[in-house]
């Protein structure tokens, strides 16, 4: 028996609502994604969009008298995210907001709270038909020293670096957030402009996760979005990497006493069915402290803290990202390779299969527990396209041969190497 | 057990001492998948010196995270961390200033796997060899501190503020002082710290108290040890000890911690204790409340890049409370917080926008319920600080005047008190 319900319908041309019931928690989340294809043009102004939307709508104009609003909805708490899966930049508006059935004579809570969301994307403040000038100039500028600021996390700072260098001229390259060259060339003009164009074509993507019936909440959304203008999809389209035929390697030097080597991998197009077996030779190879990288590159060699691996099954890639001494690059880069060698000779173990295959059980049987990982799994659902409960994809992880996982490492070609070090190791 | 029910926030924790002395607290949360235990003992980073009866012993900065880390390698050679990841469990372990924890979370066989998280946080093992392999990673994770400037923000707030606590230093240490840690160091304060009266085991998810109380009882033994007596230096003055430090490094834009020193009492327990602890995190909200002209002129200004955090930490002889963000002036930013706090202290608060800001506060709150793990935690950190949060924490909440918020932002949020580290780029 699921402890939830889930209902899928089209409640607006191209606007698909998600509903998960359950009566588990004592709040809500609704999250909207405005899903569009991820471009350098458009990246920046794309991120800028919701954070300006979020300064005012025509009602609530200005700061002060929002944050008001919100703490008189009980809290209620309302933030925007811009990602990307594969090559689709996802625009994520999300809303917490508390169950009027657990606040004594309060009703229409979600009502008013869904009306609230709505006006922000539908109705945001303009002067003369633009964003306020003020409020874009602001935002922009934040925007600009947020990309900056990537640099402050050395590890994420390399991947990063790996991503544009390795997908430079591909779509995969442009971060969630954009460049700062584009971000600082933004105007009131340019992202009105951007913002009628989005919410005309973009696919729309809404999941509701709490205890309100799929009814109540079809009805609220239908209602807050019925001045959302909608014109032609363009849907957002991810293609597979492009192989250079050669290993690349990069290099910057900033000011930093530990080295940060990204190394980047090409497994080529997948298939859905792929998705479980990319997985799970990817946690084999570096995502627990039973992998072979923790085993060997931190605990055998004590080369480093962290040695991690990720993968995308949307471009058909996977990573590996570990800091390191200066003089410990070629150890450690030739420890990471050879790691992935023995799998794609099938040095396998049975315990291996095992424990990844439990760990990702038990981390996908407990989505259910958490009202933000339960949106979060669905939201994804919804925004690839797929429809698989988190037990569903556990039976698809269960399935996953020995075999298997030794086929799909072999599939995985060095791309790149991007190596984050200091000036004194040059 | 003694069953122990909060009908304020509809829970129900099961309590008991086991022969060993080890306190057992478990939230009973029928219908999760998941349960979620934690195990932490009362010996943290600043727990540096003690005396067990022979006179003072000084121990090196870091001890407390080096044996977070040395725990989980036992004498047959196998790993703890990995033994638990086989099971099924996600394990994982921390250092704080007051307190190391240990905890997992499962989905399944979970009395196997409690046990053997009991077994191995008490089977001390630790040789020469394997102390200098550890002494590898840790300086690696040493490094990547170094070079993570919100880290070395917060270190450096922390030496402006303290003289002699060793709050002012860093949990994990240097790597010099890490250089100098030896498997006897380990045992010597192993065997002082880890004895079950000094520990606390708490537990939440769908599980039988009973069975979580015996699996206790049997994996801990009465310890011998006598209590330490702990020692954090010479009291603290009440004033700051460097008012600004600037630190360069490739950074973008500018970042600052602005600090201030609340308190230096040392043993502050139970409600006292929280509701100072409340009385400071809703004093900085309030300040900072967007809801108010003073954030929205900062913000709209680009005096603040993109937004303010503030924290508070409160151990024993030590406290501060911090507020931080990036602004390419951030003397500017400490100046304006300085000259609002006065006003504040002077004028008094907007009780309007303070209840509602409570209100705001008390419902986050009342979400954290629904964090099995975050509630364990803070079971065993009410333990140690004999505070009873299911009980009191929303009626302390509830119970915090505009005229407390004043008194604290008029003493506190002063030039005296305050102090303000920097990174930025160095052509700034």
């Amino acid at each position: 028996m699921s402890e939830y319900n889930v209902t899928r319908r089209e409640i607006l041309p191209d606007v698909e609502l998600a509903c998960v019931s359950t009566d588990k928690f004592k709040s809500s989340i609704v999250g909207l994604v405005l899903k569009t294809q991820l471009c350098k043009e458009h990246a920046s102004l794309n991120a800028l969009i919701p954070r300006v939307l979020l300064r005012g709508c025509s009602r609530k104009p200005e700061m002060k008298s929002i944050t008001a609003e919100l703490e008189d909805l009980y809290g209620t708490s309302l933030q925007s995210v811009a990602m990307t899966i594969g090559e689709a930049q996802c625009i994520l508006l999300m809303m917490t907001v508390s169950d009027d059935k657990f606040i004594p004579g309060e009703t229409g809570l979600f009502e008013r709270a869904a009306a609230f969301f709505g006006e922000f994307l539908t109705d945001p403040v303009l002067e003369n038909g633009l964003f306020r000038g003020d409020y874009v100039n602001t935002e922009r500028d934040i925007l600009v020293q947020e990309i900056l600021s990537q640099m402050n996390d050395r590890p994420s700072y390399a991947l990063n670096r790996l991503k544009q260098e390795m997908f430079s001229g591909e779509n995969f390259g442009v971060d969630p957030l954009g460049d700062v060259e584009t971000a600082s060339s933004i105007t009131p003009e340019t992202l009105t402009a951007r913002y009628r164009e989005l919410i005309e074509t973009s696919e729309i993507k809404i999941i509701y996760t709490g205890s309100e019936s799929a009814e109540r909440v079809e009805k609220a959304f239908t209602s807050a979005l019925d001045k959302l203008p909608r014109g032609r999809i363009l849907k957002a389209v991810t293609r597979p990497h492009t192989d250079t035929g050669s290993v690349r390697n990069f290099e910057e030097q900033i000011d930093v006493t530990q080295g940060n080597i990204a190394i980047g991998f090409n497994l080529g197009e997948m298939a859905e069915r792929d998705r479980a077996a990319l997985q799970v030779m990817g946690i084999i190879y570096g995502g627990t402290p039973m992998s072979k990288l923790f085993k060997t590159v931190r605990e055998k060699l004590s080369l480093c803290y962290f040695a991690q691996s990720m993968t995308v099954q949307e471009k058909g890639v996977m990573f590996v990202i570990s800091g390191i001494d200066f003089d410990k690059r070629e150890t450690a880069q030739r420890e990471i390779l050879n790691q992935l060698e023995l799998m794609k000779k099938g040095k396998i173990s049975f315990i291996e299969m095992l424990v990844t295959k439990k760990v990702l059980g038990a981390a996908y049987s407990a989505v259910a527990d958490g009202l933000a990982m339960l949106a979060s799994w669905y939201l994804e659902q919804i925004l690839t396209d797929r429809s698989d409960s988190p037990v569903d994809f556990v039976k698809k992880i269960k399935k996953v041969s020995k075999n298997d996982v030794r086929k799909m490492a072999k599939r995985a070609k060095l791309d790149s190497v991007f190596w984050l070090c200091g000036k004194e190791a040059a | 057990m003694e069953k122990r029910e909060y009908t304020n926030v509809g829970e129900t924790v099961y309590y008991g001492k086991t022969s060993s002395g080890l306190p057992v607290y478990v939230l009973r949360k029928p219908g999760f998948t998941k349960a979620y235990a934690y195990y932490a003992v009362n010996y943290g980073g600043i727990d540096r010196r003690f005396d067990l009866g022979g006179g003072w012993i000084d121990t090196p900065a870091g001890v407390a995270h080096f044996l977070e880390h040395k725990m989980f390698e036992m004498p047959n050679g196998k790993n703890a961390l990995q033994t638990l990841t086989a099971m099924g469990a996600q394990p994982n372990a921390h250092t704080s200033y007051d307190f190391t924890g240990y905890l997992f979370e499962c989905s399944g066989k979970f009395y196997n796997i409690l046990t053997s998280m009991l077994n191995f946080v008490g089977t001390p093992f630790f040789t020469a060899e394997s102390v200098e392999k550890e002494q590898g990673i840790i300086r690696q994770e040493i490094l990547m501190g170094e070079n993570d400037p919100d880290n070395v923000l917060d270190n450096n707030i922390r030496q402006c503020l303290f003289s002699a606590h060793p709050l002012k230093d860093d949990i994990a240490g240097t790597v010099d002082s890490v250089g100098t840690i030896t498997p006897e160091i380990l045992y010597q304060c192993y065997n002082a710290f880890y004895n079950p009266a000094n520990m606390v085991l708490s537990v939440a998810g769908d599980v039988d108290p009973e069975k979580v109380f015996k699996i206790a009882d049997k994996a801990t033994r009465k310890s011998s040890g006598v209590d330490p007596v702990r020692g954090y230096g010479l009291p603290e003055d009440i004033n700051y000890v460097t008012r600004e430090t600037v630190r360069e490094m490739t950074v973008s834009p500018p970042l600052y911690s602005i600090g201030a020193k609340a308190a230096v009492e040392r043993d502050i327990r139970g409600k006292a204790y929280y509701r100072r602890v409340c009385v400071a995190e809703v004093a900085c909200r309030y300040l900072l409340s967007s809801a108010r002209p003073f954030y929205e002129r900062l913000y709209n200004d680009g005096v603040i890049i993109g937004g303010i955090g503030s924290g508070t930490n409160s151990v024993s002889g030590a406290s501060l409370l911090t507020i931080g963000g990036a602004s390419m002036e951030p003397g500017k930013v400490y100046d304006e917080i300085v000259a609002e706090s006065a006003s504040i202290a002077v004028n008094g608060l907007d009780e309007a926008v303070f209840s509602r800001m409570k209100k705001a506060y008390l419902g986050a709150d009342l979400r954290s319920y629904e964090d099995l793990g975050g509630m364990c935690q803070r079971l065993a950190r009410g333990h140690f600080r004999d505070m009873d949060y299911f009980a009191d924490a929303l009626d302390i909440i509830l119970d915090i005047t505009p005229e407390e918020a004043r008194q604290f932002i008029g003493e506190v949020l002063t030039p005296e008190r305050m102090a303000i580290s920097i990174v930025r780029p160095p052509n700034v």
